[in-house]
């Protein structure tokens, strides 16, 4: 008992070290590379606070970049589940579809935003598009695979005891589904948020994506590092709210799931 | 992985590079596999996409750049190219991938 007390203050520790190590490697580099080219931790926090509060210049851009993720990732969320319940229950449409669905979520699709450009102008309604584009497809393809993976014993004892198609959804099918379904929800926001940081990078007039690229063609790096530091908060945030949920109803194996159809041998 | 292997290499008086070679690395081969073919779809996209935001040359340059120009078929062959090629390795690595996950199981 008093060992693994010992090896969990351990870890603790451990974890807290390592952002340590990187702010004291950051300020090492500063140092090495001069702080026209990477400036020092205090520098970066002392513009990142006066963003943020004093003189403003990051909140409409923050604004900006969180209602596109909002929007592009709730109708992302949306649809994606409708979709993958549909393609997990009907076993036709899920085999046409498959392959076309692992094979979008495979390519780089930043090399489409042109067309989304052309749809949906330079505005933020196609970032918004985009980062829904982004985040559709691991949604579709977990749910996808974790309504196909339900044992149809469990169903078929639903059915025995007379429970009705909705019961059956509350009772047998949500509770298998869900821990999935957090991976899935996980993964679709990382990539609905990195499509719409991208898109602004790309092309827009708002947004944090759309600073970081002034900022780098005025080399104003103390801008770019803070923006670098509220874009990784909140991924690392929302990440971390997932990653607590996924871990009380039971970690899946993510790049099985991902990867879809691999009948592995029970390990 | 089940703990028998090991055991069996080291009842079999298998040095530990030995059991590394012949029974490790073969059980851990799909898996790493599977790292791999993320690893390049991963790099692959931040290749492009750097490419279509900030470069002189490349792929995901001349998309950015026939865009900006209004040369639409330029653009959209690129586009296609760069989804043929996308499609084209990925679909190979899975194949790799299922045959070794598939032998594995044997």
């Amino acid at each position: 008992m008093n060992v693994r007390r010992k090896r969990e203050i351990l870890i603790r520790l451990g974890i807290i070290s390592v952002p340590i190590l990187i702010i004291a490697l950051w300020q090492l580099g500063s140092i090495i590379l001069k702080e026209f080219i990477l400036p020092s931790p205090l520098c970066t926090f002392s513009v990142l606070r006066n963003g943020l509060f004093e003189g403003g210049w990051l909140l409409s851009d923050l604004k900006a970049t969180m209602i596109e993720l909002l929007l592009g990732y709730l109708s992302a969320v949306i649809l994606g589940l409708v979709v993958g319940f549909i393609l997990g229950m009907h076993r036709f449409s899920r085999e046409v579809m498959e392959p076309f669905v692992l094979n979008i979520y495979a390519i780089p699709k930043v090399t489409l935003f042109p067309i989304f450009l052309f749809l949906f102008g330079l505005g933020m309604e196609s970032k918004v598009a985009f980062g829904f584009f982004h985040g559709i497809f691991p949604i579709i393809i977990l749910t996808m695979n974790a309504i196909k993976d339900i044992k149809d014993v469990y169903i078929k004892v639903g059915w025995s005891f007379r429970l009705n198609p909705l019961k059956i959804f509350k009772e047998i099918v949500f509770p298998s589904i869900l821990p999935s379904l957090m991976t899935g929800l996980r993964l679709g926001f990382n990539l609905a948020f990195l499509g719409v940081v991208l898109g602004e990078m790309a092309a827009s007039r708002s947004g944090l994506g759309y600073t970081l690229m002034k900022s780098e063609g005025a080399f104003y790096m103390e801008k770019i590092l803070s923006i670098i530091l509220v874009l990784a908060v909140i991924a690392i945030t929302v990440n971390f709210v997932y990653y607590t949920m996924e871990r009380k109803l039971g970690r899946v194996d993510e790049i099985r799931v991902v990867e879809g159809e691999k009948s592995l041998p029970v390990r | 992985m089940d703990w028998i292997y090991p055991k069996v290499g080291r009842s079999l008086r298998l040095s530990s590079f030995e059991i590394f070679i012949w029974i490790y690395f073969p059980a851990a081969t799909p898996y790493i596999f599977t790292g791999l073919k993320l690893g390049f779809i991963y790099s692959l996209i931040g290749v492009i996409a750097s490419e279509f935001i900030i470069s002189t040359r490349g792929l995901g340059h001349l998309i950015s750049f026939s865009y900006s120009a209004f040369d639409t078929e330029n653009m959209y062959a690129s586009m296609l190219l760069i989804v043929l090629i996308a499609v084209l390795i990925n679909g190979s690595l899975v194949r790799i991938e299922t045959w070794l996950y598939g032998r594995r199981a044997k």
